[in-house]
């Protein structure tokens, strides 16, 4: 299970960043590719182009912060697969690294700072982390419950 | 598990799920990564745990994709019914939203510009019920079984009674 949610993970996050090469390209099959990402991604996140990571001049499906949340997973997942340590977190860890996102978006609210990309991708790698560890200790509970019988 | 909770709970967490998906302006919540769907996620387990405090046993990860996977195919029929509802009481006023913010960029990216042609053109004036459909199938499962993980961690010993 940890594997799959790994992939899954990695090819959303290859998906996302290869959509918009897909979309510029010739072939009408990678456009298609490219079209469905960003059909797919446009539910789940504004996709202002402003906020968003730009390759090859396009935005990319979701944008930094989001795109920072998937990456976080993706990281975590890895790590959890390679490590194979899924001690469960505190929960104080939760709340420190939600109040510090929380912070951040704040901030660029009240205009302390406008619009900087690697604060915003760094912020949802966090979050990303954070998310993605709690499905990690989930599924990983499952298997020591299998194992114990 | 107990079904009818089980159904009650999906129920609850669906119909949020998807007013925050489909409502005027309240669905913007969902551009933060889908936070109204995790919400209805999240609601569905809240609403299980405390008419159910007891039974550890039930939030086995089975149990959790179980009520999530359900939540989601609620929220997604019930999203693409209320979208239904929203396009018939005042149109697709998401794609106005989109022409008057594209008006007001100072700078359009690349793409965009055919994207604000195809927009004006009439094309997309009707209802995409298959689109949504599709996409919330896919997408409310996905959301909803994260708010559901996330209750388990932070809610889910918060309803047990102590054992006596």
């Amino acid at each position: 299970m940890i594997r799959i949610i790994t992939i899954s993970l990695g090819l959303w996050v290859l998906a996302l960043g290869t959509a918009p090469i897909f979309l510029q390209s010739g072939n009408a099959i990678l456009q298609f590719l490219g079209t469905a990402v960003y059909i797919l991604a446009d539910p789940v996140c504004h996709q202002l182009p402003d906020r968003s990571i730009l390759i090859n001049e396009l935005p990319m499906a979701v944008c930094a912060r989001c795109f920072g949340i998937y990456l976080g997973g993706f990281f975590i997942f890895v790590l959890g697969w390679i490590k194979q340590s899924y001690k469960q977190w505190p929960k104080w860890v939760y709340f420190v690294a939600a109040v510090l996102c929380i912070i951040e978006i704040l901030a660029e609210h009240l205009n302390f700072y406008h619009n900087l990309f690697e604060l915003r991708l760094l912020c949802g790698f966090i979050l990303g982390i954070l998310i993605f560890r709690i499905i990690l200790e989930t599924v990983a509970n499952e298997k020591v419950h299998l194992k114990n019988g | 598990m107990d079904n009818r909770l089980l159904y009650q709970s999906a129920i609850i967490g669906g119909i949020i799920a998807a007013l925050m998906d489909s409502l005027p302006y309240i669905k913007f919540i969902n551009a933060c990564c889908c936070l109204g769907i995790t919400l209805g996620g999240f609601a569905a387990f809240y609403y299980y745990r405390s008419q159910s405090p007891n039974d550890p046993e039930e939030f086995r990860l089975g149990g959790l994709v179980h009520l999530s996977l359900l939540t989601g195919i609620f929220g997604a029929i019930g999203s693409f019914i209320a979208h239904y509802i929203v396009f018939k009481m005042v149109g697709n006023w998401d794609i106005e939203f989109l022409r008057n913010m594209m008006e007001k960029l100072d700078e359009v990216p690349p793409l965009w510009d055919e994207m604000y042609e195809e927009l004006e053109s009439g094309k997309y004036d009707g209802f995409a019920g298959p689109v949504i459909l599709v996409q919330s199938l896919i997408i409310f499962p996905i959301f909803t079984f994260i708010g559901v993980v996330l209750g388990n961690k932070f809610l889910g010993d918060a309803f047990k009674k102590p054992d006596i």
